[in-house]
């Protein structure tokens, strides 16, 4: 059914449903730039000019937010790849100092960052599939979707990254227990 | 390590390493807007041009198209005023060629005697 507030190039897609997941979409555009905020916002308008052009076209055949991540996905792969790739390495260099720093006393925040880094360390497909999984709520079939691979392939990553993350945060517990 | 707790494990990392906090969606959406109507513009007026010359190169084709057989027309107008002017075949079998052979008018014998009633 159409909404009053349909797209003109996308009857299917509203401004309202689009505004309900405009966080989320933001979440996962922050993380397809290396978590830069400057660039996740013009990765986020850009993916509004696609659908609203409708050159990204929604036809129901899958959950709305499975398809604006697979936009902002297919965007990042095409366009914003070098850019994040920059990104992510400025943020390597930029953080390594700041690490030694925080060491003092935000003890949980470490612990926090270590989870994180045991994620970013797992191959991309495994990190990408772990983070629409457990941190943007998809299903493994949607992530598979979003990714751009089959749902078969969507497991076999999802099963390997659990795999892997439970051994790293394991292993972090086990180093917490003999310090 | 159950889902549930992985899962909140790895979002409470997510929040507390990268910090999250989304622009106002009327902005993002008002400059998408934007954008979108600038290159629909850019698009417009690139195939209004695109059209223009279109139009243009067919105008002129039919133009020149039409000069030819206009052409053609004045000189099917030039043979046929030519053609008043007038050459009997035969006049090639004259001892000079367009040369009237009559040039003066022959002397008739005249007489004035009459035989019989009549002139000579």
């Amino acid at each position: 059914m159409r909404e009053h507030d349909a797209l003109e190039h996308n009857p299917q897609v509203s401004r309202k449903a689009l505004e309900a997941l405009h966080s989320q979409l933001f979440g996962w555009a922050l993380s397809r730039c290396g978590f830069d905020q400057a660039t996740a916002e013009d990765l986020m308008q850009q993916a509004y000019v696609e659908v609203l052009s409708g050159r990204a076209r929604f036809d129901n055949k899958s959950t709305l937010k499975t398809f604006v991540f697979g936009v902002v996905q297919n965007l990042a792969r095409s366009r914003f790849r070098r850019l994040a790739v920059h990104m992510r390495l400025i943020k390597t260099y930029a953080n390594a100092p700041v690490d030694e720093v925080t060491n003092d006393g935000h003890e949980d925040h470490q612990e926090q960052r270590r989870i994180w880094q045991a994620v970013e360390s797992l191959p991309r497909r495994q990190r990408d599939i772990t983070e629409l999984v457990f941190c943007r709520d998809m299903t493994i079939e949607a992530a598979s979707a979003v990714m751009g691979v089959s749902l078969g392939s969507g497991r076999v990553h999802y099963d390997r990254a659990k795999k892997a993350l439970a051994g790293a945060l394991a292993g972090m517990q086990t180093n917490e227990t003999l310090t | 390590m159950s889902d549930k707790n992985t899962q909140e494990k790895l979002q409470k990392a997510l929040a507390a390493v990268h910090a999250e906090t989304p622009p106002a969606f009327a902005e993002v959406w008002a400059a998408a807007e934007r954008q979108n109507e600038t290159s629909r513009k850019r698009y417009a007026g690139f195939v209004a041009v695109a059209a223009a010359i279109v139009v243009g190169v067919t105008a002129f084709g039919l133009w020149s198209a039409n000069e030819v057989e206009m052409t053609d027309e004045f000189l099917i107008a030039d043979a046929l005023m030519n053609s008043t002017q007038w050459s009997a075949p035969s006049d090639l079998l004259m001892p000079e060629y367009r040369f009237d052979i009559y040039q003066d008018i022959p002397l008739l014998m005249e007489s004035t005697e009459l035989q019989e009633g009549s002139l000579l």
